[in-house]
């Protein structure tokens, strides 16, 4: 490793210092990158790590309050709480990055072809966009999921398809303002093909606003999911599923506090993680503070 | 039998959509470059040099263009873009005036000089071989650690040379240089221009240098056509054209040249008025409302360019009848 430092040109020692830099600049937003960090590690490793089974149920043990064995407490059939929340963490979020994934390809998709295509597709398109942005997401994505049936799938479907218009508008707007710059003409003047300079020369110049605001959007959906679910179209009980686990555990508030608390709890952090994190790429993306700043 | 030139325009008219109709910005411009040749296009700002060069390879976007453009023997105008893509880049190269935004912020500049490489086939290696030699070869020093550093990294002087690499890198037989110095100070200007000059000696690459300043085509360009309000006024090799200048606004332009030797006039001279607003043409003779020589006939006349010397035509009524200014008439040529 050592020897891999020392050849390497004198920029590379410069980026764990900038990490550095940043979090002191950017100290409550750090929090939100390592919740998100957390939050993605558990993505990946959430079921593994949990001490119980998360669908196993155990009559006899139901409603147990918080314990050694039990951090976060048993609910109405005795599954443990923790071992919910963090398997409920790859479930919950999981769907909202399918969510966002597909919202933002399709938005960009026809982003892009609304900016670059014809002006009759850029009409019709951006037209198709204001009526699903009229709507409120929520019920629109709430109508479809339980003409759908039940099920998280369901939702998931649902919500990609009443989140894409805003990719869309918001795409559409910043490839048809990358596209006048005098780069993507010098690239033309090159013989650069029309395919190639949307992939190489615009998207990558647009992608920074879209970063910041993919980010919000984990946020946002991963409130909505988590409310289909709540309101009983989304996920279903034994699916340790973080709405699904709040609906769950409603009925029992009084005197099982923990059965909501702690899934709630996972809703709300994420969240929070998400929404410091676009704070913070939003400050370092943003072109205007960018420039302030000068570069470094 | 004489060979066709590289570039042959003719009558190159050029509009663009306007509130009240469409407005024409460039009108029956004709233009020729041989191969290997280096000719200066000059004029004011709006007189329609960029907009007709960006016409010649297809790029003026939203406009309409007529008329007839030749490369090599090949109509460009209405050509599809599959013939336009063969020609731009590959045959005729473009530089922009500024480099920081002509160049891609996102896209180390070895990326950017090995993209068109690669996308006519070049291996990887290969292309990033071409890409330093490029870079050494239009002087940035320490090329190997530089190609992958990204536009924002260099100077104004150094984005520029990488912008000529850029141009370079398929080896164009025509380099169009759209006010390469403008942005750049003095002493930079020079060391570019230099550059731009020896290249297409070195590689017997035709080069078109676009600028508003005749000082900065003065030395090098074998041939220069000065433009006025979308058309050609005056067309002459170099030495005629700053000898013995026809028109009256190349010599308002000369005039404007700051010099070095001799008195130094309290003021530049200028050229009275503005340049026409192109939805609103004057009658006759474009220049008839700023030329201290109008007459009567120039309103209403429109004046031909016209062969009056071997090589040396200009667009006026009044040559023979009218003389420049003492200014010009002295040794003006420093080149």
């Amino acid at each position: 490793m050592s020897s891999v430092a020392s050849t390497a040109p004198p920029a590379a020692p410069a980026r764990p210092r900038r990490v550095l830099t940043l979090a002191r600049r950017y100290k409550l937003e750090s929090v939100g990158v390592v919740i998100v960090a957390v939050a993605l590690l558990l993505v990946i490793l959430g079921p593994a790590l949990a001490p119980h089974d998360p669908s196993a149920t155990d009559f006899a043990r139901e409603l147990q309050p918080p314990s050694l064995d039990h951090p976060f407490g048993t609910d109405t059939a005795g599954r443990d709480v923790f071992s919910r929340v963090l398997a409920g963490a790859r479930l919950t979020l999981l769907a909202v990055l399918i969510v966002i994934a597909s919202a933002t390809l399709v938005g960009v998709a026809l982003g892009c072809a609304a900016a670059l295509g014809p002006r009759w597709l850029d009409t019709t398109l951006m037209r198709i966009c204001d009526i699903g942005l009229s709507f409120p997401a929520l019920i629109l994505a709430l109508g479809l999921a339980a003409s759908m049936g039940r099920g998280l799938d369901a939702a998931v479907i649902a919500l990609a398809a009443t989140w894409w218009p805003g990719y869309a508008r918001l795409v559409r707007g910043l490839v048809a303002d990358v596209a006048q710059q005098e780069y993507v003409e010098s690239a033309r003047a090159l013989g650069v093909s029309r395919m190639r300079l949307v992939l190489r020369h615009v998207l990558p110049n647009s992608l920074d606003t879209l970063w910041v605001q993919t980010t919000f959007d984990v946020a946002a959906v991963t409130l909505v999911i988590s409310g289909l679910s709540f309101i009983g179209v989304g996920a279903q009980i034994p699916d340790p599923e973080w709405g699904a686990m709040v609906a769950d555990g409603r009925q029992v508030l009084t005197s099982a506090w923990w059965v909501v608390t702690f899934p709630g709890l996972a809703i709300a952090i994420t969240a929070l993680g998400f929404n410091l994190t676009g704070d913070l790429l939003r400050s370092e993306l943003d072109p205007t503070v960018r420039e302030r700043r000068g570069v470094g | 039998m004489t060979r066709d030139p590289l570039l042959k325009v003719r009558g190159l008219e050029v509009a663009f959509p306007g509130q009240d109709g469409p407005v024409t910005v460039v009108r029956g411009l004709d233009l020729d470059i041989e191969p290997g040749e280096r000719v200066g296009l000059v004029g004011e700002s709006g007189s329609g040099k960029s907009v007709s060069m960006h016409a010649i390879l297809g790029l003026a976007a939203g406009a309409r263009v007529s008329g007839s453009v030749r490369f090599d023997g090949q109509e460009l105008v209405g050509a599809p873009s599959s013939t336009l893509r063969a020609v731009r880049g590959r045959r005729a190269g473009l530089i922009f005036q500024d480099s920081l935004s002509a160049l891609n912020p996102v896209l180390r500049v070895g990326a950017q000089i090995t993209e068109p490489l690669r996308l006519s086939g070049t291996g990887k290696r290969e292309a990033r071989d071409r890409a330093l030699e490029l870079l050494e070869r239009v002087g940035i020093r320490d090329a190997t650690r530089r190609v992958d550093d990204y536009p924002h990294q260099f100077s104004g002087g150094m984005r520029q040379r990488v912008m000529i690499a850029i141009a370079l890198a398929q080896s164009p037989e025509l380099l169009i240089a759209d006010e390469p110095t403008t942005a750049l100070d003095v002493r930079v200007q020079r060391q570019v221009l230099d550059l731009l000059l020896e290249l297409s000696e070195e590689r017997g690459m035709s080069l078109l240098l676009i600028s508003h300043d005749l000082g900065v085509v003065a030395g090098g360009t074998e041939r220069v056509v000065v433009m006025y309000a979308g058309q050609a006024v005056e067309s002459a090799t170099a030495e005629p054209l700053f000898q013995r200048p026809l028109h009256p606004y190349t010599w308002g332009l000369l005039g404007a040249v700051p010099q070095l030797t001799g008195s130094r006039p309290e003021r530049l001279p200028a050229i009275a008025g503005r340049p026409p607003d192109p939805a609103v043409p004057p009658s006759g003779c474009p220049f008839h409302p700023r030329c201290p020589h109008a007459q009567d006939r120039c309103a209403t006349e429109v004046p031909m360019l016209l062969e009056h010397e071997p090589d040396h035509r200009a667009a006026c009524l009044r040559v023979g009848e009218i003389s420049p200014p003492a200014l010009i008439a002295e040794e003006r040529v420093d080149a």
